[in-house]
């Protein structure tokens, strides 16, 4: 009962202040379609270190975590971090704007969600050729995305790992893999032969125990 | 009216959601003799008027509106609907999730609720598409969520006070209802549908409608 009383004035609340949380929306929709059109990781972190600093009030806190395109921003924002430390191409290198990249975001989910999903073979196939050109750390991303139903998430790792060895992207195979969960002992001595010859290719070592 | 036909009625602003949602719909078993139709209504003013200009727009009996985001992953959903039309006449409306009971405060989800829909655990065994082997079995329920309604009967949507995008699906099981109708729920061993609205919803009008609802509909709702 109390919970229940909890949610209605928070209703009240979105009711009679729906101007306010409106403008804020804007406010930092705005934000981040100017980082993402110039491309800047720094000033897009620092967006959600400012929503996540004690002094945002409680209701910008609020309205953050009552809108699912902010978190899948954040879930965005992870991919790119990591892309960044890798030095390899950024999820949002093609796009020119927040509307664009959560396109994209939908797009990934999409074709991710396909390989779990009983469809013909055309969209399956549609699917496997999109997510060759993006990077493991997206897919890692939207799989953790408490926003998104994307399909059995190791099955989607060790399919994509198959198609990465396949195409010869031991990297990304690699990375793939690391990020099964429960590793089975074929899935590790695979891993440590993909790190031997990523290591025999690169000056980058990959570490073969992630 | 068509009583072999089916009509999806799909209130669309995003081809991208619209375009992956049709791709299940084409990927659904069709009852021998039965066709499909599809209707996207763009630029709706509201969920109310747009699936009534859909409805009007459709000769067949069998109407399923439903959200862009909603991928329908059964392939026997069609037959299924049909099995549990047909097992009872007095059944006007099928919904995937829905309440037996709403509170007097009309919050649909702070209440026991029946059906399913897909989510991030049930992705952990493998989906298989399910024949609903005893469609009298469904559960009688007194709303429905508005991702996904199906119908046999043609009622008016109530868009002289729901302009908006909250409660027309509340409100359309209570016009059900009052036409002497049931909505049920079927039982899913697992969920017949995915919808991607994401966890967090924007809700700045739904107290507007949910207070809309509670006036229009009070002497049904508890005290």
């Amino acid at each position: 009962m109390v919970e229940l009383q909890k949610i209605l004035e928070l209703y009240e609340h979105m009711e009679k202040n729906k101007q306010r949380y409106l403008d804020t929306i804007e406010k930092y929709m705005n934000k981040f379609d100017q980082s993402i059109a110039s491309h800047d990781l720094k000033s897009f972190n620092n967006i959600f270190i400012e929503i996540a600093n004690t002094s945002t009030t409680k209701e910008t806190k609020r309205i953050f975590n009552s809108y699912s395109s902010f978190f899948r921003l954040e879930s965005i924002k992870n991919a790119l971090n990591n892309e960044n430390t890798e030095k390899i191409n950024l999820f949002w290198n093609d796009v020119n704007g927040v509307k664009e990249l959560l396109k994209k975001y939908n797009i990934t989910i999409f074709m991710i969600r396909r390989l779990s999903c009983n469809l013909p073979d055309l969209y399956k196939k549609e699917a496997h050729t999109y997510l060759r050109s993006i990077s493991p750390y997206i897919v890692n991303s939207i799989i953790n995305d408490l926003t998104v139903k994307a399909g059995n998430e190791n099955y989607i790792y060790f399919a994509l790992a198959t198609d990465c060895i396949e195409s010869n992207n031991y990297r990304n195979a690699f990375i793939y893999l690391s990020f099964l969960k429960n590793k089975t002992d074929e899935v590790k001595s695979l891993m440590s032969t993909l790190a031997k010859t990523l290591n025999s290719e690169s000056n980058k070592p990959v570490h073969p125990e992630i | 009216m068509n009583d072999k036909e089916f009509c999806f009625i799909i209130c669309t602003n995003d081809e991208l959601f619209l375009n992956e949602c049709l791709i299940f719909i084409s990927d659904l078993y069709i009852p021998e003799g039965f066709s499909i139709d599809i209707i996207t209504i763009k630029g709706a003013v509201s969920m109310t008027s747009g699936y009534n200009e859909g409805m009007r727009s459709s000769k067949a009996k069998y109407k399923i509106y439903m959200h862009q985001d909603v991928f329908i992953l059964n392939k026997y959903f069609l037959i299924n609907l049909l099995n549990i039309f047909n097992c009872n006449p007095s059944i006007g409306m099928i919904g995937m999730i829905g309440a037996p009971e709403l509170n007097k405060e009309a919050i649909m989800w702070s209440v026991l609720r029946f059906g399913c829909i897909m989510t991030k655990a049930d992705f952990n065994l493998p989906y298989e598409s399910e024949l609903c082997d005893n469609p009298g079995s469904s559960f009688v329920v007194k709303v429905i969520d508005g991702l996904l309604m199906a119908t046999c009967v043609d009622i008016p949507w109530r868009e002289d006070i729901f302009d908006g995008w909250d409660f027309y699906d509340c409100s359309q099981s209570m016009e059900f209802a009052r036409k002497g109708y049931k909505i049920v729920v079927p039982e899913q061993k697992s969920p017949w549908v995915l919808h991607d609205d994401g966890v967090a919803l924007s809700l700045l009008n739904y107290n507007h409608y949910r207070k809309i609802f509670i006036e229009e509909y009070k002497k049904e709702l508890p005290d």
